[in-house]
């Protein structure tokens, strides 16, 4: 039952998001696109929200509704000529196109539809949806893990994998993944360092322009 | 069944994406249509770690330390948002000096290094 409601749901959030994104790719004016982009956003983030993953929910709200929507709304002030786009397409025509997206869509769900997916349905073992969805134990001497009925030790209990995801996020984040985590940083710094060197190189040009103007 | 539902929500998107990557010209919404395109990616990677969970994979992992791997595509997710969130900053900066320099915001228009 609460299955079917959650499916219900999720059909529903993937219908606005989707109608949103469509918005997105026919509108003429970029603001209104960039608003209409910030609900598709949000609307996956429902979905993360509700499919067990929290974190990700929230970091997609932060970097994506709150940064880079925003900093698309922003461009499109600063750049005029900007605000109405053209219509006109490249040389690829509107049909072209129309027909190529909708045959991947097509042949990506007749894929899903049709395989036999192994999912956590089919999870036999009650220790595994102990450990994934309720709560587990973890011994301090090797680690291990075990079922929650072998103990009344109330410290060693731990809650399941899905319902507290953010520990062993943070975990795995900060011990096998730290420096990929790293790497992600210098990558980010790089693309601000670039970014500020264009815009400040076009800033400068301008003020030179402005001053043999005057 | 939900499995089913967020992958296919998220091949939508993808189509979407490719639709408006391939008709659009201008710079800024091309960008949104790949910003879409990851964002898609991202869905299908967080409902495979979510639904698509194999039995045996956890029985032979029970340690504290593997038990944590069930969760590594939350790790993916959020390493292709931060290099997505950086290469958008970068391409809207490109945009800002196009703007300026060219006065100009169409990819037809942008043909210098043609030929």
């Amino acid at each position: 039952m609460d299955n079917s409601l959650l499916n219900i749901f999720l059909i529903l959030v993937s219908i606005v998001g989707v109608i949103s994104a469509l918005v997105v790719v026919v509108q003429t004016n970029v603001f209104r696109a960039a608003i209409c982009l910030a609900l598709s956003f949000i609307t996956v983030a429902v979905v993360y929200f509700a499919i067990n993953a929290e974190f990700l929910g929230a970091v997609q709200i932060l970097v994506y509704v709150g940064a880079v929507s925003v900093l698309m709304a922003f461009s499109v002030l600063l750049v005029k000529d900007l605000q109405t786009a053209s219509s006109s397409t490249k040389g690829i025509s509107f049909y072209t196109s129309l027909f190529i997206s909708s045959l991947i869509f097509a042949v990506f769900t007749y894929v899903i539809l049709s395989t036999n997916w192994t999912t956590v349905d089919d999870i036999k073992s009650p220790l595994v949806k102990e450990v994934l969805f309720e709560r587990y134990v973890e011994n301090p001497d090797d680690n291990s893990i075990s079922s929650v009925k072998n103990t009344s030790d109330e410290n060693q209990i731990k809650e399941g994998l899905f319902n507290n995801s953010i520990i062993p996020i943070g975990t795995l984040l900060s011990t096998r993944y730290f420096i990929s985590l790293q790497l992600i940083g210098l990558i980010i710094v790089a693309c601000v360092i670039g970014s500020i060197a264009v815009t400040k190189n076009t800033i400068e040009n301008d003020n030179e322009g402005e001053r043999e103007t005057v | 069944m939900t499995l089913d539902i967020v992958l296919i929500f998220s091949s939508a998107l993808l189509s979407i994406g490719i639709f408006g990557l391939l008709t659009r010209k201008n710079i800024v919404i091309t960008l949104m249509s790949l910003e879409l395109i990851f964002n898609s990616v991202v869905l299908a990677v967080i409902a495979f770690t979510r639904y698509s969970i194999h039995e045996d994979f956890i029985l032979n992992s029970l340690t504290n330390e593997n038990i944590f791997h069930v969760l590594s595509g939350n790790i993916l997710g959020i390493f292709i948002i931060s290099v997505a969130a950086g290469e958008t900053a970068l391409a809207l900066a490109l945009v800002l000096a196009l703007g300026k320099f060219k006065s100009t915001v169409e990819l037809s228009d942008l043909s210098e290094m043609k030929n």
